[in-house]
């Protein structure tokens, strides 16, 4: 496929925009073919047992196999519907981009973006589909997740803050699916909608990725604003999305200890296997933060606020905030 | 909102107390170029105030104001176990005990200005 872009746009951007087009052109995913919908959903775990957010945590012991196995039923479900929310906030976010017309000199840019929404119109359909298959009800979004959205995501015609925080969403979200499943434990439909998903995915991530280095170095103050809220919305993120009042309370555990919910909250929250979870979960991420200048050492002191201290050290020392050739991929699920 | 407020080291029991105290613990230091306003509604009983920085100064007042750039929304007991380093707000915030509206990285900026 041969496009011709404006000369504004960089050729590494040009050159992913192509790519990216001929693979969506080859192959989407498809809602009826592409998942074992025949599998029984009795019994299933959703995800492996290590990444519940009791596991390494008193709460762990004090709860029954039962009650486990359907905390990584709902802790899944909750995941899935935040999918289902956000990759449907994107298609409304790109459409308005689209309909703006300010992107009209670059059709290449505009195509991907078309591949992009179907993409996404359809992972929202797996994900609702599979939440109906293990008879999961819709998760309320915490109050907290959607004031915080709204008030840091201002929405205007062309809706870049927005567009910016969905895409690191969808990235967070992507590593800690994809860590959550890779066991041969967990249900084959569970994995097949993370790993299907994850095959398109990275490709939005990637050009996410390329969006906001191109935002980053065009957009006047979105680099400075970026450097001040990134790390105190990612860690918002990483706490909500760890403990959620609403599955334990589906779960409904039968220890009278889980009725301490700040203590049970504080120890998931808190504790060493949690903090190894999001270390794996963050690196790609923080490394990023790094190579685009998100994360500045004139404001460390925000991301130490935000807890992210000793992940980025690590970062900073492992990897010297160079990227990966491929840094969004995690472990492949088996 | 992601960091634990350190302790005081005297309990302060009351709204009004913690009012008392934000000279003391005011650093203009941290919020030299910084013009904002922090709104608290407290609940149980009903309380609202909210302060005005400007470059390095503040003011408090009671009542709401139309347009604050942050406004925290808890209970009184939440809020003097948040103050009094009781209760971490991370806490708060995901147990749905505490409500955060407007720019999170001012909200931030809070725990480095009233320390």
């Amino acid at each position: 496929m041969e496009t011709t872009l404006e000369p504004t746009l960089s050729p590494q951007f040009s050159k992913l925009i192509n790519r990216l087009n001929e693979v969506s052109d080859r192959k989407q995913m498809s809602v009826l073919h592409d998942h074992p919908w025949d599998l029984s959903p009795e019994g299933a775990w959703l995800k492996k047992r290590e990444n519940l957010s009791i596991y390494g945590t008193e709460f762990y012991d004090l709860a029954t196999e039962e009650e486990r196995r359907l905390l990584s039923v709902y802790e899944t479900g909750c995941w899935w519907h935040t999918f289902v929310i956000f990759e449907n906030l994107v298609t409304e976010y790109y459409m308005k981009i689209i309909n703006h017309e300010s992107l009209a000199p670059f059709p290449a840019v505009i195509k991907y973006m078309h591949h992009f929404c179907r993409e996404e119109i359809t992972h929202a359909l797996v994900f609702r589909k599979a939440m109906k298959h293990f008879s999961i009800a819709p998760f309320p979004v915490p109050d907290n997740l959607k004031d915080f959205y709204k008030d840091n995501a201002a929405l205007a015609d062309f809706p870049l803050k927005a567009v910016f925080l969905t895409i690191i969403i969808e990235w967070f979200a992507e590593n800690n699916a994809m860590l959550d499943c890779n066991n041969d434990f967990v249900s084959p439909l569970a994995r097949a909608v993370a790993v299907e998903h994850h095959k398109e995915e990275a490709r939005h991530i990637e050009w996410g990725k390329s969006m906001i280095r191109e935002f980053a170095e065009r957009v006047p103050g979105f680099l400075e604003e970026a450097q001040e809220y990134t790390a105190p919305f990612m860690r918002n993120l990483l706490d909500m999305s760890t403990v959620n009042p609403e599955t334990y309370a589906r779960v409904g555990f039968s220890h009278p200890a889980f009725q301490d919910q700040e203590r049970l909250f504080e120890a998931a929250l808190f504790c060493e296997n949690r903090d190894q979870i999001n270390r794996r979960i963050m690196e790609p991420l923080l490394r990023f933060f790094v190579e685009t200048t998100i994360y500045t050492p004139a404001l460390h002191e925000l991301w130490e606020a935000a807890r992210f201290g000793p992940a980025l050290e690590q970062v900073l020392a492992r990897h010297n905030g160079r990227p990966d050739a491929n840094d969004n991929l995690l472990d492949t699920p088996v | 909102m992601a960091t634990d407020i350190s302790k005081p080291d005297t309990l302060l029991h009351s709204v009004d107390d913690v009012i008392a105290s934000m000279p003391a613990r005011f650093h203009p230091e941290n919020c030299r170029d910084l013009v904002a306003t922090y709104q608290w509604k407290l609940s149980q009983p009903d309380r609202t105030f909210h302060i005005s920085i400007d470059k390095g100064t503040f003011r408090i007042h009671d009542g709401a104001h139309p347009d604050p750039s942050v406004s925290i929304e808890s209970s009184e007991e939440v809020y003097l176990k948040l103050v009094n380093g009781q209760m971490k707000d991370v806490m708060a915030v995901v147990t749905g005990k505490l409500r955060v509206r407007g720019s999170i990285s001012l909200a931030q900026k809070l725990n480095r200005i009233f320390i």
